[in-house]
């Protein structure tokens, strides 16, 4: 078998591009924690606009709503990823610390700061998933 | 892609010191270009639905089978077929020999290609 180095290069970017459709085409392209960053930045931005109660029942309602929507979009990837998850579990633990911390810091809930607490805690996610989201549209 | 052939008078002359050349060492059942891509789509997932990989590789179900054959009999892959609902659908996945072929064969790629 013979190979020179350009064939050899071509080779490892036929590789470089598979691995790309691979991650592109499972649950590690970036869309689940997109979806995710903005459904928490929505449901907490409700607790500024609406009563505690209507606010909670309407962020159950749409976190339900994601969660389907998160179980059938996987169940549908053509590809299944060897890892998922371990950003989405490590950020729970900061998600809760952002909101007992502002809920604690700021007892007289001043405007917008469940926006706030929102855009704070949904803020690696969404900054996770637009990374993957680009990383598997490079050329 | 095109592999020329060398003789192995034209091999024996650019071997390097102290050992065989790299290329010496690739993997020929994983070389064939499509048998690469299948190995680097399955090398980054658990596993991966047969329809997808036709559709990706753009090539006939038969065609595909028959390298996904050539790779099962080499033991590199792991052919699971079920019933999702009414829906069979055929997973494929590495098998450990599969991933370490896999990860020899883009090693040598590599050392090929940083050290001609």
């Amino acid at each position: 078998m013979s190979l020179d180095p350009a064939n050899a290069r071509q080779d490892l970017d036929l590789v470089m591009r598979a691995e790309r459709a691979a991650t592109r085409n499972s649950m590690d392209n970036g869309v689940f924690y997109l979806v995710w960053g903005v459904a928490i930045v929505v449901g907490l931005a409700l607790f500024d606009v609406f009563t505690n109660w209507l606010a909670t029942a309407l962020w159950v309602a749409i976190a339900l709503v994601v969660t389907v929507w998160t179980i059938i979009y996987a169940r549908r990837r053509p590809v299944q990823p060897r890892r998922f998850f371990n950003h989405f579990i490590w950020w729970g633990f900061y998600y809760a610390a952002i909101l007992v911390g502002g809920i604690l810091l700021f007892p007289s809930r001043p405007p917008f700061l469940f926006t706030a607490v929102g855009l704070l805690s949904a803020a690696p996610i969404l900054f996770i998933g637009l990374r993957q989201w680009l990383r598997t549209r490079e050329a | 892609m095109p592999h020329e052939s060398l003789s192995d008078a034209d091999e024996n002359e650019d071997q390097p010191e102290g050992g065989r050349h790299p290329r010496l060492e690739l993997d020929e059942i994983i070389h064939q270009p499509v048998r690469l891509s299948i190995m680097a789509l399955l090398a980054q997932s658990r596993k991966v639905d047969f329809a997808f990989l036709v559709k990706y590789l753009e090539l006939s179900e038969s065609n595909l089978s028959r390298h996904l054959s050539a790779l099962e009999a080499a033991g590199y892959i792991i052919i699971t077929k079920v019933f999702e609902g009414k829906r069979p659908r055929t997973w494929l996945s590495l098998s450990d020999a599969g991933r370490a072929a896999f990860e020899r064969h883009v090693a040598t790629l590599r050392r090929i290609v940083e050290h001609p």
